[in-house]
């Protein structure tokens, strides 16, 4: 009986332990991916403004340049030439990225590849520029919850165990 | 059985793809036009005549019961035209048509953005126009006779015709048979509208010759200089001369020694001198011989031959 419920405490604790640590990571994923995202940005915007190059092949340098997940959704983006922006956007949803992020993201979708050089670069200037209050808002998340949400699972599953013993 | 070209297929939205391949062989062959407007029926150009084609295929006059545009159509051709990428082809924009692949001619219109009075790009395009790009080779053939003078240097030639003659289909062979011709002259084109060439990227889908240099989408004046300059051409062929500053560098190439091969639009001989802007072709004795071409049905047949070098320009007289 006490073996089943030291076994018991340890699934209660590990599964509390899990959570909070998900949880946290989630918050440092979300903030390197759109720390990623400003990068892929940049690189779009020297490309599309300087080069003559394509949208998927702007996508697929941008991919190289980024890497990680956020590279790998660029580079499958890229690989459908015909469909390479709709192709992101679903990518998109892959990510620890919230709804605000992705509706910023959204936004520039509707024009990548759309319209002419000098508005796609504006474009992109102002989505990286709202992306970046992303990046500051994901960054503060962090640092406030990360410590908390990696402490508090644990904490949580004592706690539970305590109660139920 | 016959087949749209497989790049201009590439281009079309499913629907509209889908409806064209089964129009009949005999419109598949003659066809010269496809034309997407926005929320209009779906129009093409075939063997001279103006047709609309419904969602099965089949042409007809009435556009009541045609395959209707829409404009989600318009902008899936565009992209599809462009890559997705609109922004790497807005120096073609300005000047209001792109190339693909094979030649063909993607002609837009909609509504023009300007900047300090010239066009910088367009906000809303409306309709597409593909102009399906084809060659006739031998066309030039009656020609052959009189390409050379006794010397062994190619005659100076201007091709005149009213619009859809055949001048720059015969242009087009002729600078093909001089290039690979024996012996073989070093012909370059300057091809201000890509009409000659019908350069995709640089390179010329249609049939020019081997010994055949082509400044692409090069306005004609700056292009004639360009090659005296850089190129040693033996023979300049450019198409549809008009502005004074491309009959100075005409006049520049003759003196230099390069045989010139060019066009102009004029229904016959005579509506050629009657125009101010033209008359100088005939009586500059800039040329050694005029070509006139029949248009209407019977276009791209020769239907004159005129010397017009010096000796002869007073009369002009007609050789065929």
């Amino acid at each position: 009986m006490m073996h089943m419920r030291l076994l018991g405490a340890i699934l209660v604790v590990g599964a509390a332990s899990t959570w909070g640590q998900v949880a946290a990571g989630r918050l440092v994923e979300r903030w390197r991916q759109l720390v990623a995202l400003e990068v892929a940005l940049d690189v779009m915007e020297t490309e599309v403004g300087c080069g003559q190059l394509p949208i998927s092949a702007v996508f697929d340098r941008a991919a190289t340049v980024v890497g990680g997940p956020v590279g790998e959704v660029l580079r499958q983006a890229a690989e459908d030439t015909e469909h390479t922006v709709a192709g992101w956007l679903r990518g998109l949803r892959r990510l620890a990225l919230t709804e605000e992020d992705i509706c910023v993201l959204e936004m520039l979708c509707s024009y990548l590849g759309g319209i002419d050089r000098r508005e796609q670069v504006r474009h992109i200037r102002i989505c990286r520029d709202r992306l970046r209050t992303q990046v500051g808002q994901a960054r503060e998340l962090k640092k406030r919850y990360e410590p908390l949400y990696r402490y508090l699972g644990p904490l949580a599953g004592i706690g539970a165990v305590v109660l139920l013993i | 059985m016959p087949d749209c070209p497989q790049p201009i297929l590439s281009v079309l939205p499913d629907r509209i793809r889908l409806s064209l391949k089964q129009l009949s062989p005999s419109l598949i062959t003659s066809l010269e036009e496809i034309r997407l407007r926005a929320n209009r029926p779906l129009a093409i150009h075939s063997g001279g005549r103006s047709l609309f084609v419904t969602d099965a295929g089949n042409a007809t006059t009435n556009p009541g019961i045609a395959l209707r545009v829409e404009t989600g159509d318009v902008t899936a051709c565009l992209r599809l035209v462009t890559g997705g990428s609109l922004y790497t082809v807005e120096s073609e924009l300005r000047q209001g048509f792109m190339t693909v692949r094979g030649g063909h001619r993607v002609g837009i219109a909609g509504q023009v953005t300007l900047e300090q009075g010239h066009v910088r790009t367009y906000a809303h395009i409306q309709s597409v126009a593909i102009r399906i790009a084809r060659q006739v080779p031998g066309c030039s053939d009656p020609l052959e006779p009189r390409l050379f003078h006794s010397s062994g240097r190619p005659h100076s030639i201007l091709v005149i015709s009213p619009p859809l003659g055949g001048k720059t289909t015969l242009l087009r062979d002729l600078a093909r048979r001089l290039s690979d011709g024996t012996p073989g002259q070093k012909v370059v084109i300057v091809d201000e509208r890509s009409e000659i060439a019908a350069c995709y990227q640089g390179i010329p889908q249609l049939e020019v010759g081997c010994r055949t240099d082509v400044l692409d989408r090069c306005p004609k004046a700056d292009g004639i200089m360009m090659a005296i300059r850089s190129l040693s051409p033996e023979v300049i062929v450019t198409d549809e001369l008009g502005r004074p500053a491309d009959l100075a560098a005409v006049r520049e190439a003759l003196n230099c020694g390069v045989s010139v091969i060019t066009s102009a639009h004029a229904d016959n001989i005579d509506d050629l001198r009657r125009r101010p802007s033209t008359r100088e072709l005939v009586s500059g004795g800039l040329f050694d011989l005029i070509v006139e071409l029949a248009g209407g049905r019977q276009r791209g047949r020769i239907a004159g031959l005129y010397p017009a070098g010096p000796g002869s320009r007073a009369t002009g007289g007609r050789l065929t």
